[in-house]
């Protein structure tokens, strides 16, 4: 917890931090190893209606991953808005507050750079 | 509350900060001032043999068809001049400031870990000698500063590729224990007040540079480790004829090789940071959109390595994933960008060089970022690949956005550093010449570029008609060295003749600035107080009284052993005493032993290997197990203390120093797995050659041990807790059980693989994890009896040193344990799925 019991974890602050890159890390090795994987063993056979097991997999990846920075970023704004009102009386929430925000930027970040990544699927939904 | 005891007479203080005299104590010295200017004197001096090398090759290029240098001496000088700017000058270079620096800037008489610096210091110059003594052997390495497979494997390159990595191996070891030092002194020794949104930012972008250092280099070093296993014993990680792939050295140079642009890139504009508000007179626009700028730019950095091989015939869909994110991670610059330009906006800054040079790389460096967008762009990036115009993209990025800002770092902090002021006039022209220089050799590489001329080729036929380009680029680049001479004269000659500087002479807002220049040995005799994120313009400020109390007890005290104030990660505020090692060997016995190690390698003499290992593994222990005379000498001076702060803090530096560690050889393992997989994905078979598979349940016996050695040891930490009423004894010898049982039986079962680690590419990428995961274990076997030995002696048992080092051991152990199943997975389960 911070100093003087105001109901933010450290834990919660470093989620919210950290989570959208973290998120887009994930989205990215993700789909590279997605789309060399799969296009190497045939994935591409793999249809689902008109999508292909590769296409499949990275939309899914990317709907995990937004879910996780979208939640990260919540998480951020959920303690910006708990310290907001306490952030003068000490520096733990002064601190605090600022991480949190920083943590808002970060996160939005992080969704913005997940979605511009995931515009090749869609341009490339039957090709490897 | 009434401070308990009066400050020391000055002498005693003094005393305890002094440093061997001669020249035993010149090699023993750890402070951060003397190892920084190392850094920065020696990178420095490599930086200008690599301008020489650049106008070797500029000299040859100036016309076509030109006989000057002959193709092998060109491929030699590129090598050289690329691996002396990236490895030699530019990382050691920015590691320099920031060992310097940080303890003034963010508070502390030292860093965290002065041993560790000292040690990364000698293995970068370790290093430097061993590129260099290429020269004097005529084993000059040939295969680019990339060493692109096969290019540098056994067929087509000699043994000066085989200095190129175990050179390169001691400078990646320095430069990870820089990143972690520099990690932990940002995290743990800022000034009481200094929470992280009052951090300097220069201070921001060496942590997120830190964290960079750590993830990239230790790519890079597993890497050179695994193409000097191929070169030296035949393990064909790289070779396709034994099953390898030579893409896979590519992906792994590429994840350290493009992230270092960055880590080049990101002090130089924590430098711009701290320079623009100076010279400004008013604090940065938007410092929370420049700090998420710096922590985007340090993660996306890692998602771009592939457009590098764009032209390597990779699926089209994973190209386009990584071009999105070149185009994103421009957006994270622009917003620095925006910064700069709008802090100066509507000012008159006094035009001195330190801003001159910055305004210059806003010049050049968005110059090299529009080109640097359009590489990005798949198709033309493969109309421009491996021609000038990504030789001029780059030293436009390199050269205008790290060059530029870290020269003008030089001139801003020169009077910090000398106590004296540089000429402003030679500055002036010195600047001028360099940056016209600069934009005169290497604009016109663009267009060379555009015209067809490839790079890394010792000459061009006359009928591209780049003759007159490429003379005027040379012209430009023999401008450009005069600019560096003139700065360097300028240099030296006002470390006589310079004006005296007093401690402030631009009126700079961070902390450093408030010392005298040049600054004692301990920076601080008091630890400051900061209560803004610019306390020399701020000035005093109000504070906690357990905070005045904790730096009032530090005031020019304790005598007897050095000591700075560890303070909250979040908050900054005191949290704990830190004691810090005077003057020592250590670490340059350490550095001598690893570079024994290398050097056994190099003249294939493995009982030097041996040998070093052996003196390594003694250094180490030696120095992590102090003698425990001078443990007791601490614990005592410790209760003296009035602040009632702890000598130990539950997180404290040894915390945050072990989870660097781990981090670091977690990333060395997953760097292995990483390969091992990428190997599986790309073979027909696997295992490949038809090699049988591994076996389950006596590995699985073996691996158990780990875990049962960390719940041990775990054990061992809560008996050694003040409160405890059983002794540790038990719990940490069953620990070494496990772990000696553990060696003895995996050891077995390595020696039984009936199979060898050169028969193919699995065979290789199957030995090198588990090999590594052996040695691993036998470093926490070691750590446990060390702690085991100085539990037995009754005045050190249960000391608040001791129980750290049991929960540090713990650590080792359980990330041992986990990283044991991990392998056992993916090695043994997964070869059968």
């Amino acid at each position: 917890m911070l100093h003087g019991g105001d109901g933010v974890s450290r834990l919660r602050l470093a989620a919210g931090l950290l989570g959208g890159m973290v998120a887009w890390l994930l989205h990215l090795a993700g789909a590279w190893y997605i789309a060399e994987w799969g296009c190497q063993r045939g994935f591409p056979a793999l249809a689902l209606g008109p999508l292909n097991g590769v296409v499949v997999a990275l939309l899914g990846l990317t709907v995990a991953t937004v879910g996780l920075a979208a939640g990260a970023g919540m998480i951020a704004r959920r303690c910006r808005r708990e310290l907001a009102t306490v952030r003068e009386e000490g520096i733990a929430a002064a601190a605090g507050y600022d991480t949190a925000r920083l943590g808002v930027m970060l996160d939005a970040a992080g969704l913005m750079i997940i979605l511009v990544q995931s515009i090749p699927i869609f341009f490339y939904l039957r090709a490897c | 509350m009434p401070r308990r005891h009066s400050p020391p007479p000055p002498s005693d203080f003094d005393h305890t900060w002094e440093n061997r005299p001669g020249f035993v104590g010149w090699l023993a010295v750890v402070n951060n001032q003397p190892v920084g200017k190392r850094f920065l004197v020696t990178s420095f001096v490599f930086f200008l043999l690599g301008g020489v090398l650049a106008l070797l090759m500029r000299t040859q290029l100036a016309v076509s068809e030109n006989g000057i240098l002959g193709p092998q001496l060109y491929n030699e000088l590129f090598t050289m001049h690329g691996s002396t700017m990236m490895f030699l000058f530019a990382v050691p270079f920015v590691e320099g400031l920031a060992v310097y620096l940080l303890p003034l800037q963010i508070g502390a008489r030292d860093l965290a870990f002065p041993r560790l610096s000292a040690f990364g210091y000698w293995c970068f110059l370790f290093g430097g000698i061993l590129f260099y003594a290429t020269f004097f052997v005529n084993l000059i390495p040939d295969a680019g500063w990339f060493a692109y497979t096969p290019l540098s494997g056994t067929r087509y390159s000699g043994r000066g590729l085989d200095f190129w990595l175990l050179a390169l191996g001691l400078v990646e070891v320095g430069g990870i224990t820089a990143g972690i030092e520099i990690v932990v002194t940002i995290l743990k020794f800022r000034a009481p007040g200094m929470a992280l949104h009052r951090m300097p930012l220069f201070a921001w972008t060496m942590l997120v540079t830190g964290l960079m250092i750590v993830f990239a280099f230790t790519t890079l070093l597993v890497a050179t480790l695994l193409l000097e296993l191929e070169r030296a014993f035949g393990m064909p990680f790289f070779d396709p004829q034994g099953g390898g792939s030579s893409l896979l050295w590519q992906h792994l140079f590429w994840f350290f090789g493009h992230p270092e642009v960055y880590i080049m890139f990101l002090p130089a504009t924590g430098v711009v940071s701290m320079i623009v508000p100076t010279f400004a007179r008013r604090p940065l626009a938007g410092y929370l959109w420049v700090v998420m700028a710096v922590v985007v730019t340090g993660f996306v950095s890692f998602g771009l390595w592939v457009h590098h091989m764009f032209a390597a015939g990779l699926p089209k869909l994973s190209l386009l994933f990584f071009s999105g994110a070149s185009l994103m991670i421009a957006l994270a610059s622009g917003a620095q960008v925006f910064a700069w330009i709008a802090t100066l906006w509507g000012r008159r800054p006094a035009l001195k060089t330190p801003l001159l040079y910055v305004l210059g790389f806003l010049f050049l460096f968005v110059a090299g970022g529009v080109t640097g967008v359009m590489v990005a762009v798949v198709p033309f990036d493969l109309q421009v690949h491996d021609t000038f115009f990504v030789v001029a993209h780059f030293h436009y990025v390199i050269i205008g956005g790290v060059l530029f800002p870290l020269l003008g770092g030089i001139s801003y902090w020169y009077p910090k550093f000398t106590g004296r002021l540089l000429s402003e006039g030679a500055g002036r022209i010195a600047f001028g010449l360099i940056f016209i220089g600069f934009n005169v050799a290497f604009f016109p590489m663009h267009i060379m570029g555009l015209y067809g001329m490839p790079r890394r080729v010792y000459s061009y036929p006359a009928s591209l008609n780049v003759d007159g380009y490429n003379l005027v680029s040379t012209g430009g680049a023999y401008l450009m060295a005069l600019g560096v001479l003139v700065f360097v004269v300028n240099l030296l000659r006002s470390m006589r003749a310079g004006e005296p500087a007093g401690s402030d002479p631009w009126g700079g807002g961070s902390l450093e600035w408030t010392l005298p220049s040049p600054p004692a040995i301990f920076a601080w005799e008091r630890p400051p107080r900061v209560g803004g994120r610019h306390p020399a313009w701020e000035g005093n400020v109000e504070e906690p009284g357990a905070s005045r109390q904790a730096r009032e007890a530090l005031d020019r005290a304790p005598v007897g052993w050095r000591a700075t104030l560890a303070t909250d990660v979040l908050t900054g505020e005191p949290e704990s005493v830190q004691w810090l090692p005077s003057s020592t060997l250590q670490p340059l016995t350490a550095a001598l032993a690893l570079l024994l190690v290398f050097f056994g390698v190099l003249v294939k003499i493995y009982l030097l290997t041996v040998a070093g290992l052996i003196g390594l593994f003694a250094a180490v222990i030696a120095w992590l197990l102090p003698h425990p005379a001078t443990l007791a000498k601490i614990q005592a001076g410790g209760t003296a203390l009035a602040a009632g702060l702890p000598l130990v803090a539950r997180r404290g530096t040894g915390w945050w120093g072990m989870i660097g560690a781990l981090t670091t050889l977690g990333m060395g393992f997953g760097v292995l797995v990483f390969s091992y997989f990428y190997l599986r994905i790309y073979s027909a078979a696997w295992p490949q050659g038809g090699l049988p598979l591994p076996g389950l349940l006596l590995p699985a016996a073996a691996y158990l041990l780990m875990p049962i050695g960390a719940v041990a040891m775990r054990a061992a930490a809560r008996r050694m807790q003040p409160n405890a009423s059983q002794s540790p004894l038990a719990p940490l010898a069953m620990a070494l059980a496990a772990g000696g049982g553990f060696l003895i039986f995996h050891g077995i079962l390595l020696w039984q693989t009936p199979f060898l680690p050169g028969a193919n590419a699995y065979a290789a990428a199957w030995y090198a994890p588990s090999t590594a995961y052996l040695l691993l274990a036998l470093v926490a076997t070691i750590w446990t009896l060390g702690v085991l030995r100085l539990t037995r002696r009754a005045a050190l048992a249960r000391t608040p040193m001791l129980e750290n080092a049991t929960r540090l051991g713990f650590l080792l152990w359980g990330f041992t344990a986990a990283l044991g199943v991990t392998l056992y997975l993916a090695l043994h389960v997964g070869a059968y799925v």
